[in-house]
């Protein structure tokens, strides 16, 4: 796949005190997130990122390639492959097709082992107006 | 090695429990909740944006929402008893999201979320039975036009 038609990757840590500020901005305080005794209970390494965190970066990683003030993501999809603990990821993409209206980007995470984690399948179309979507 | 009738049979136990507990599920299949009126504050785009990481100044000025902001209505909007959370399973997880977004949500948008129970299916993996739930919430503005809507799966395992 030609370097072109890859996303520029973006590489973060996702940190305790981001779970904690997601949690209050989306009012998604399920114990999967903070309750480290009882995921470790049920065999997990660690407490887990929300799914719509990671997903939010993923999806930023891709906007800053395509900028919302040009165009608008009308549809995406996200599958939660494994669990994500706190850490580095890295957030990336494919462009599969592209013209002047409508784009479409495969995009992943990997976790700090390199493992892809969540992938997501996005389409983008150019902003005709102010209101657009 | 052959069973004896007095031996508990785990896998079958298991299998048993899980299939009734998708009956369960499937039991919800089409259950809607009342809807839920949202007012979108500004600060709260503004609170969310920064909670993501936003760097688009649309974002982080609260201007319009970024694309996953409809995911801090389903809390609310989709309301804690959707789900089938009588499980014979100890963890339970996020699995996959499928969002469309028909028009953009700003400050002072009146909104109405109607969220729906949709699907249950078991599949069988190494670990076992897992199941899969299907919720979606359907969001609309004062006029009743769609605005966006959102299928979010949970996985028990």
């Amino acid at each position: 796949m030609p370097q072109a038609d890859c996303l520029p990757e973006l590489a973060l840590i996702i940190t305790r005190q981001d779970l904690v500020r997601y949690a209050g901005a989306a009012n998604d305080y399920l114990p999967q997130h903070w309750d480290q005794a009882m995921m470790q209970g049920q065999g997990f390494a660690d407490v887990v990122v929300h799914g719509w965190l990671g997903c939010a970066h993923l999806l930023r990683a891709a906007t800053l390639h395509f900028t919302p003030g040009a165009w608008d993501m009308t549809e995406y999809s996200v599958r939660y492959r494994q669990p994500l603990s706190p850490g580095p990821i890295v957030c990336g993409g494919t462009i599969m097709a592209i013209d002047a209206q409508r784009s479409t980007v495969d995009g992943w995470i990997k976790d700090a082992s390199g493992a892809v984690v969540t992938t997501a399948e996005m389409t983008f179309v150019r902003r005709s107006g102010p209101d657009a979507i | 090695m052959t069973k004896t009738a007095s031996e508990p049979d785990v896998a079958a136990a298991s299998s048993d429990a899980a299939n009734a507990a998708l009956a369960r599920a499937k039991a919800r299949i089409g259950t809607e909740l009342p809807a839920v009126r949202f007012e979108i504050d500004r600060s709260d785009l503004r609170r969310y944006a920064r909670a993501c990481g936003e760097t688009w100044p649309g974002y982080v000025q609260g201007d319009e929402a970024p694309p996953t902001f409809i995911s801090a209505l389903q809390s609310e909007g989709m309301g804690g008893d959707l789900f089938e959370r009588d499980v014979p399973f100890k963890s339970m997880l996020h699995s996959d999201d499928a969002v469309e977004l028909v028009a953009a949500i700003r400050p002072g948008d009146v909104l109405f979320a109607t969220s729906y129970y949709r699907d249950a299916v078991l599949k069988q993996s190494r670990r076992g039975p897992m199941l899969f739930q299907t919720a979606e919430m359907l969001l609309r503005d004062e006029a009743g036009q769609l605005v966006g809507r959102v299928a979010s799966s949970l996985v028990s395992f």
